[in-house]
């Protein structure tokens, strides 16, 4: 049994452990960009220590799914549910991860100081930075293999070291649930493999993973479920029964 | 030797302490804003209000006359109505933003520019154009240096939420960082720090005094912080340097203000150790 969901929900950082599982549910999520209808329809139940493939060819709505998952779009209509209570507001218990494209590199800013913006939810403008909060921080640079690299400018980072600084940066956040935008795109090989290894890590851990991702080829090695999506929902389950031909026909093809 | 004592003669005059003072006081408040344009890469906005500007002073000196105060007044609301309209006329049209602000601005430009001619206060004019450092009245230092006040302080206070929304909004906004009260907060400054520029170098030049002194310092440092100090030390260093310079030489203060902090940045640009021209790991 290759992807059960643990039976023992630990929250890394957080230092709680909850017995019952933290489930993420989206009922009928219906989202415009500009008065453009950009999803509709999407409808699905999943819970913490699962990885998700978002997938669907260009202007399906990935990204506005997870943007608007992630509280920074409004839905015209639907909810989303987290632990039981509507999502209305950003949570640090969510962390958005944008595509490493989309982000100035040049910003002159260690890989530290990144990781340490994820103690914003807790610190607000003006709460001082605590021994506490350096020790999280500190946690997340040891969990993403980050130590060696802490002091370097995050212009000087290989494409899978700024992935994983975004991902410490989330860890640092105490998130539960990682939404992250093609964090595979641009990787070579061995990064991909070393990636997916750290996505294994975090979902063991009891994290929730969604992940837009189009490589086709790698959707089956490297997450548990897939959600595939044409502006409206095409299937959602576990990659093994709902990844097939026929259904990625249906949402690639016409 | 002789010019030392003819300079402090003239050191002795009120009109050049004032003119010095307003050197330092300025050159650091928009040294230091010009660390979030930089990191906002907002120059050419900038350069876009500093323009709007002028026929806003223009009507409040038709209105009210002139005094510091209409003028700043004036000036709030000359960039209130460019910057609004071209959100307006980007949202109302099919034309994007830049597009509208490039239309509002010069049409606004050219109207404040005949409303000053149409005024017969020749010299005035060229005050807006060009600057007036040395001509600042006691209540225009008082101007200036509450403006230099809040905007470091507003800076240094909101500094946190600041980076996060510089370095990328999206995640400032998962963040919880209050993205649309940071958007507010920092367009007041902007245009206040604006106001006391225009003041000194006028409205051709203070887009350089906004951009030069943290551009320089962009160069130099890897910590954005440090941007900021810097920003403001480097403003206020090149200021008093030209002020000093501009003097023997009989140039405008305002132009070798610009001048000289565009050599600083381009010194900065040939030898900084670490991005300059001739750095060997440089990076791109």
């Amino acid at each position: 049994m290759p992807h059960s969901t643990p039976k023992e929900h630990v929250c890394w950082g957080g230092g709680g452990c909850h017995a019952d599982h933290h489930r993420l549910e989206v009922r009928d999520l219906k989202v415009s960009y500009r008065e453009v209808l950009a999803l509709d329809g999407i409808d699905f139940a999943t819970e913490c220590g699962r990885s998700i493939a978002l997938i669907g060819p260009n202007g399906a709505g990935k990204s506005t799914l997870l943007k608007t998952l992630a509280g920074l779009m409004k839905a015209d209509s639907g909810s989303i549910i987290w632990r039981g209570q509507p999502l209305t507001r950003s949570s640090h218990e969510i962390a958005y991860l944008p595509q490493r494209g989309d982000v100035d590199w040049n910003f002159p800013i260690t890989v530290r100081g990144l990781v340490e913006m994820g103690r914003y939810p807790n610190l607000g403008w003006w709460r001082t930075y605590s021994k506490h909060d350096a020790e999280i921080v500190q946690r997340a640079l040891t969990a993403m293999d980050l130590l060696d690299l802490q002091d370097r400018q995050i212009n000087a980072l290989s494409g899978g070291q700024q992935q994983r600084t975004f991902i410490a940066r989330a860890l640092a956040q105490e998130a539960h649930v990682l939404l992250l935008d093609e964090p595979f795109t641009g990787l070579d090989k061995p990064a991909q493999e070393n990636l997916s290894r750290l996505f294994r890590e975090l979902t063991a851990e009891g994290r929730l993973l969604i992940a837009s991702h189009h490589d086709l080829q790698t959707v089956t090695g490297f997450f548990d479920d897939v959600l595939l999506i044409k502006r409206t929902q095409v299937v959602f389950g576990d990659v093994a029964t709902c990844f097939t031909p026929e259904n990625v026909g249906k949402a690639y093809g016409q | 030797m002789t010019t030392f004592p003819t300079l402090n003669d003239f050191l002795a005059e009120p009109i050049a302490k004032r003119a010095l003072l307003a050197c330092l006081m300025i050159g650091f408040s928009n040294g230091f804003v010009s660390a979030f344009v930089v990191l906002r890469k907002s120059a050419l906005k900038i350069g876009t209000l500093s323009h709007a500007l002028l026929p806003g002073i223009a009507l409040a000196v038709l209105m009210v006359g002139l005094t510091a105060w209409s003028a700043l007044a004036g000036a709030v609301f000359a960039a209130l109505m460019v910057g609004l309209g071209s959100i307006f006329l980007s949202r109302t049209s099919r034309l994007d933003q830049d597009t509208s602000m490039g239309i509002l601005y010069t049409t606004a430009f050219a109207g404040g520019y005949l409303i000053l001619t149409q005024l017969n206060i020749r010299q005035k004019l060229d005050e807006w154009l060009f600057g007036s450092i040395v001509g600042m009245a006691d209540s225009d230092l008082w101007i200036a240096f509450s403006i230099s006040l809040i905007a470091v302080i507003t800076l240094t206070a909101l500094q946190r939420s600041l980076l996060i929304y510089l370095f990328e909004p999206n995640i400032a906004a998962s963040l919880g960082v209050p993205v649309r009260f940071l958007n507010y907060a920092t367009f007041a400054i902007t245009i206040l720090v604006l106001i006391s520029s225009l003041q000194a170098v006028g409205c051709i030049l203070s887009v350089g005094l906004l951009v030069a002194p943290a551009a320089t310092v962009y160069l130099l440092t890897d910590n954005a912080r440090t941007l900021f100090w810097g920003g403001g030390l480097i403003g206020a260093f090149g200021s008093v340097l030209a002020f000093f310079i501009s003097y023997p030489l009989g140039w405008s203060v305002s132009a070798t203000i610009i001048l000289v902090l565009g050599g600083f940045f381009l010194i900065a640009y040939i030898f900084s150790p670490r991005y300059g021209l001739f750095s060997k790991g440089r990076q791109a």
